[in-house]
């Protein structure tokens, strides 16, 4: 367990443990906010489309949302961290201190992820928690399920990184979690099955890879879903493999930190 | 310590460079202060040596290493103390600390944490949230991050600038502590006093290239050559002295600004002139006045 001693593991742990202690003492705005904002959505679409349970294969359909709604969650969740805590240090112009911090660029870009990861796992859980009180705890696979939740979370900490390099405001991040990201998530199937949209809604959705990802996760968490959870692997893997070269790549060259 | 070779930098749409080709080297030890008028160049340096911003040309080694090499113990040898005060206002004063001893790779270090605060008036403050210090000691937190992991070079970007009488003191004291036993200072100040009260060697830059760079005796001494002549007159005499690049001249008053040796040369004129003079004074103008001459171009 050299690898522990390392000045570059300390390194990486000391800002992995700056960034979840930033997200935990902002508890009510980072944990607290999204879990009561599902809470609403189950107690809301519960109530409401109780009876929609038999077109999606006996499935209640409290049962049906609650994996879209963790992702959900767990996709913003992990977005914004990374995003906020990054324009936040441009505010704060402690940004520039990275230049001369002896942290590897990959090292740093690592624990800013993993954090948005782990905050976007918390999230989720605490929906799942809250969900079990209506559907109770049962998930069809879920090692697998929360392997999944996790690898999704990394993707979306990757690009919530990945902008918060780029990005110089907290109105422009906003901008791209309600007009790109929250709108793709929610044509992703949180609420429905994309595979009963009318032509050609149904189309554009397949060309979504969230609705493979949420699809994917559906499967597991239930085994009711029309996406078999290898397609989610499959586009999961590649995305965070796509973002995590640019981000490196960004990270490297000093972006959004050097003058 | 750290070698500077013919550094220049030049920002985007900016008409002149912010550095044009700057080279010196410091020494394990020294105490050196580097001045300049607003917009000379000093920040852009130290940011340079830094690694902040990106040099155009020109190479920087620390500690014996190359910068690009990206050798750790390049970034381990610096503590740099920015001009901001800028803060994570998350953190107390104490998780601060840890903090970026841990980005320094550094595990258990505690004991010197308490030593730093202890040094610097902040134990107190210790479980204080950043936020709620006040101006001076957010100045001492900013000097303490910079030298949590016992860098061999600290490089002050003035560190008082808005800092009461007491803990500018405070703070000369401490950092003639820290050179003392072995750290190498590099100290950019408009404190013309505080060059002169600290610093072994004075580095002066001006549009972006070094104008001086001599020990603070010499630099003194520099200061010492130069004479200001005042004279009154009632004819004009100021065609004696065209052979004078200082000279400036209203009405019946005229003004020289001359090296020292040329004293004599002076003296011969004005004997010449003397029924023409109504009042005459020479003084030395000190280093505040050199600085200004230095930095805005005139010299005799």
């Amino acid at each position: 367990m050299k690898i522990f001693y390392s000045r570059y593991f300390i390194s990486f742990a000391a800002l992995l443990n700056r960034e979840i202690l930033r997200f935990m003492r902002m508890g009510v705005q980072t944990l607290i906010a999204p879990f009561i904002s599902n809470i609403l959505f189950l107690g809301i679409f519960a109530g409401l489309f109780a009876g929609a349970a038999d077109s999606l294969k006996r499935v209640e359909y409290i049962a049906f949302i609650t994996p879209g709604l963790i992702i959900s969650a767990v996709i913003s969740s992990a977005y914004q961290n990374p995003v906020f805590s990054l324009v936040s240090m441009k505010y704060n112009d402690t940004i520039k201190e990275f230049n001369y911090f002896p942290i590897r660029p990959v090292m740093r870009m690592s624990a800013f992820i993993l954090a948005g990861a782990v905050r976007g796992l918390l999230v989720g859980v605490m929906t799942y928690l809250a969900a079990g009180i209506f559907t109770g705890f049962e998930i069809q696979n879920a090692v697998l399920f929360w392997s999944a939740v996790f690898l999704i979370a990394s993707v979306f900490a990757t690009a919530g990184y990945l902008s918060g390099l780029y990005l110089t405001s907290f109105e422009s991040s906003n901008f791209i979690v309600s007009l790109i990201l929250m709108p793709l998530v929610y044509l992703g199937g949180v609420f429905f099955d994309t595979a009963s949209l009318p032509h050609p809604l149904r189309e554009a959705g397949s060309l979504n890879p969230l609705s493979v990802m949420i699809g994917g996760v559906r499967s597991l968490y239930s085994g009711a879903a029309s996406e078999p959870a290898a397609h989610s692997v499959v586009i999961t893997a590649a995305s965070i493999l796509l973002l995590f070269v640019i981000s490196c790549r960004a990270t490297v060259k000093g972006t959004g930190i050097r003058v | 310590m750290l070698r500077i070779q013919n550094l220049s930098k030049r920002y985007k749409n900016a008409p002149v460079p912010a550095l044009d080709d700057v080279s010196f080297n410091i020494e394990k030890g020294e105490f050196v202060g580097l001045l300049g008028p607003n917009g000379a160049g000093k920040t852009t340096l130290i940011n340079l040596v830094a690694g902040i911003a990106a040099r155009d040309s020109g190479r920087i080694a620390i500690a014996g290493h190359d910068f690009d090499s990206g050798h750790i113990a390049l970034k381990t040898s610096i503590g740099f103390v920015p001009q901001e005060v800028t803060f994570d206002y998350l953190f107390t004063v104490r998780e601060s600390l840890e903090l970026q001893s841990g980005y320094y790779g550094l595990r258990a270090n505690g004991g010197y944490i308490d030593y730093i605060m202890k040094r610097l008036s902040l134990y107190s403050k210790k479980n204080s949230p950043v936020r709620n210090l006040s101006g001076g000691m957010k100045r001492r937190l900013l000097i303490a991050k910079a030298l949590v992991h016992r860098p061999d070079i600290l490089i002050l970007d003035e560190p008082t600038a808005g800092v009461d009488i007491n803990l500018r003191r405070e703070l000369y004291d401490f950092v003639r502590e820290l050179n003392a036993g072995g750290v190498t200072i590099l100290l950019t100040t408009h404190y013309l006093e505080e060059a002169e009260e600290l610093c072994r060697r004075i580095i002066l830059i001006n549009g972006g290239r070094v104008v001086v760079d001599k020990s603070k005796d010499d630099f003194l001494r520099m200061a010492g050559d130069f004479l200001t002549l005042q004279v009154k007159a009632s004819a004009d005499i100021g065609a004696r002295f065209s052979d004078f690049s200082g000279l400036t001249q209203s009405e019946n008053m005229l003004t020289l600004e001359f090296s020292k040796h040329r004293l004599g040369e002076v003296m011969r004129i004005l004997s010449e002139c003397e029924n023409k003079i109504d009042d005459i004074s020479i003084s030395s103008p000190g280093v505040e006045e050199l600085f200004m001459r230095l930095t805005s171009g005139g010299a005799a």
